[in-house]
């Protein structure tokens, strides 16, 4: 069973890095370079174009993760460390 | 008018570290996030219950501070690093407090725990000029076994067209690490003997330097490295990694682990760590869907090298909510110093103990995948997300080769003007 959910989890993520890289070839703008004048940050400014758009579930994985892995960091510095398990 | 202001320099904002519930409050005057997060690993093993709040608030024109308050509770058993023997009677102390036991072969290769853990951050933003901020931070979390101290300043810079920041910054902590019961056990030492010395202390200091870019319209992309040194104590007091040798079962004509004696693990004094970062968020289509992708190379100087994607598209189902599938995926090799356990192939004759071991399966070659979906939703004038995921870890050599976990995790976030 387990090991059902974790190939049906590859199989997510493999589909997600498949559209989104589907996604942008087909568009070709997400790395297209241009200026961008004050009053065209409407889309910029929205909650959920903000690069950390929800601050307490990244926190709450920055700590299973930190917990859980030998790797950590990169995101920020600063916090709080525990002896976790 | 000043909202509308606000918005647009976060949208061309550095959104590092403490920076981040900073950004979003600058639009009204508090912003309360508060969560219950519920982790579960499977077969009875670690369950923690998350309690988390955010007070964000604007005390002035320039000064934004910001409280984090977290309470863990956590429970259940988690493996020691020792073999699963039938054929071993030794005493060991349980992690976190649970006191010290005396367990017979078969279950000491995990122990039962229980513990709370209190975290508290405080952070204040001043805006030095319109375009440099200074923001600095504090940190302290206890719990029964572990403490830490954290302070914490980043100076953040914008360009003068406000698509790009700048951000620089440094952290330094102090932890002390002991058991419960008494200070920290003798590096490989053997566990019968209960050499105990002192509680240990490791000093820690980051460094990062970040840069985040308006690439177009609709896409904003941020570049990070952090730079990590720690000097201390890094070792795990509650870790253990046997002596075995290889028997057979004349019953069942298996063959076992016969742990011989068991050795408290031994970590290096220091650690070097590097991580480069990046993530960018896109929106596309009518509907507006964003598509949030992070990668994170991580290597130190213990010999760990990891590889992390992370992956999430969010799909407006209405004016006022969203779905959000989540995907990670992490692979890591193994610290230099993982064993599995000491191998004695001559029980007549004393093994030789490298300088530096440890069984601890999170320092073993692993990968790591995450599967999950949020929803959120407009309620009652505030945002509720709610999520559910599923981690599965799986490791190469260690005794507990894989680690299966449930998330879930409610949150509301509310502002007051």
């Amino acid at each position: 069973m387990m090991k059902l959910l974790f190939r049906l989890s590859m199989s997510i993520g493999l589909s997600l890095s498949l559209g989104a890289c589907s996604f942008y070839n087909a568009t070709g703008e997400a790395f297209s370079m241009e200026n961008v004048e004050p009053w065209q940050r409407d889309v910029l400014a929205q909650d959920d174009m903000q690069l950390d758009p929800d601050a307490m579930r990244t926190f709450a994985d920055e700590h299973i993760y930190f917990s859980k892995e030998a790797s950590t960091g990169g995101r920020g510095v600063g916090g709080g460390g525990c002896g976790c398990n | 008018m000043n909202n509308i202001k606000s918005k647009l320099s976060i949208a061309s904002c550095t959104l590092l570290g403490g920076t981040a519930q900073q950004a979003t409050a600058i639009e009204n005057s508090w912003d309360l996030d508060s969560s219950f997060l519920y982790y579960s690993e499977a077969d009875d093993r670690v369950e923690i219950k998350k309690a988390m709040a955010f007070l964000t608030g604007d005390i002035s024109a320039e000064d934004t501070v910001n409280v984090n308050l977290v309470l863990d509770t956590m429970s259940g058993a988690t493996p020691t690093g020792a073999v699963r023997s039938k054929n071993s009677s030794v005493s060991f102390s349980s992690a976190s407090g649970a006191g010290s036991s005396t367990v017979d072969g078969g279950s000491v290769d995990r122990v039962n725990f229980s513990d709370t853990r209190l975290g508290i951050a405080l952070s204040w933003a001043h805006s030095q000029d319109r375009l440099t901020t200074l923001t600095y931070g504090g940190s302290l979390s206890v719990e029964k076994d572990y403490q830490s101290y954290g302070a914490s300043i980043n100076y953040s810079l914008d360009t003068e067209d406000r698509l790009s920041t700048y951000t620089f910054g440094f952290a330094g902590s102090f932890d002390e690490i002991y058991r419960k019961t008494d200070g920290t056990p003798e590096p490989l030492s053997k566990v019968d003997d209960n050499n105990i010395f002192s509680n240990g202390e490791r000093y820690a200091y980051d460094f990062i330097v970040g840069v985040t870019k308006v690439l177009n319209r609709k896409t904003v992309g941020q570049l990070n490295y952090t730079l990590s040194y720690s000097d201390g104590y890094h070792t795990d007091p509650y870790k253990v990694i046997s002596e075995v040798n290889l028997v057979e079962d004349t019953g069942t004509g298996e063959f076992a682990w016969a742990e011989l004696n068991r050795y408290y693990e031994a970590r290096p004094d220091n650690r070097l760590r590097h991580a480069i970062f990046t993530s960018m968020a896109h929106q596309y289509g009518e509907s507006g869907e964003t598509v949030h992708a992070s990668y994170r190379f991580y290597t130190d100087d213990w010999g760990v090298s990891s590889n992390t994607l992370d992956l999430t598209h969010r799909t407006p189902l209405s004016s006022t909510s969203y779905i959000e599938p989540h995907f990670r995926y992490y692979l890591a090799s193994a610290a230099d110093f993982f064993v599995h356990s000491f191998n004695n192939t001559d029980v007549s004759t004393p093994i030789t103990l490298p300088e530096y071991a440890s069984a601890d399966y999170r320092l073993d070659d692993s990968v790591g995948v995450t599967a999950g979906i949020e929803y959120g939703t407009k309620l009652s004038g505030g945002d509720f997300r709610a999520r559910i995921e599923y981690i599965n870890w799986q490791y190469e050599e260690a005794e507990y080769d894989e680690t299966k976990a449930l998330v879930l995790q409610f949150s509301y976030q509310k502002l007051f003007d």
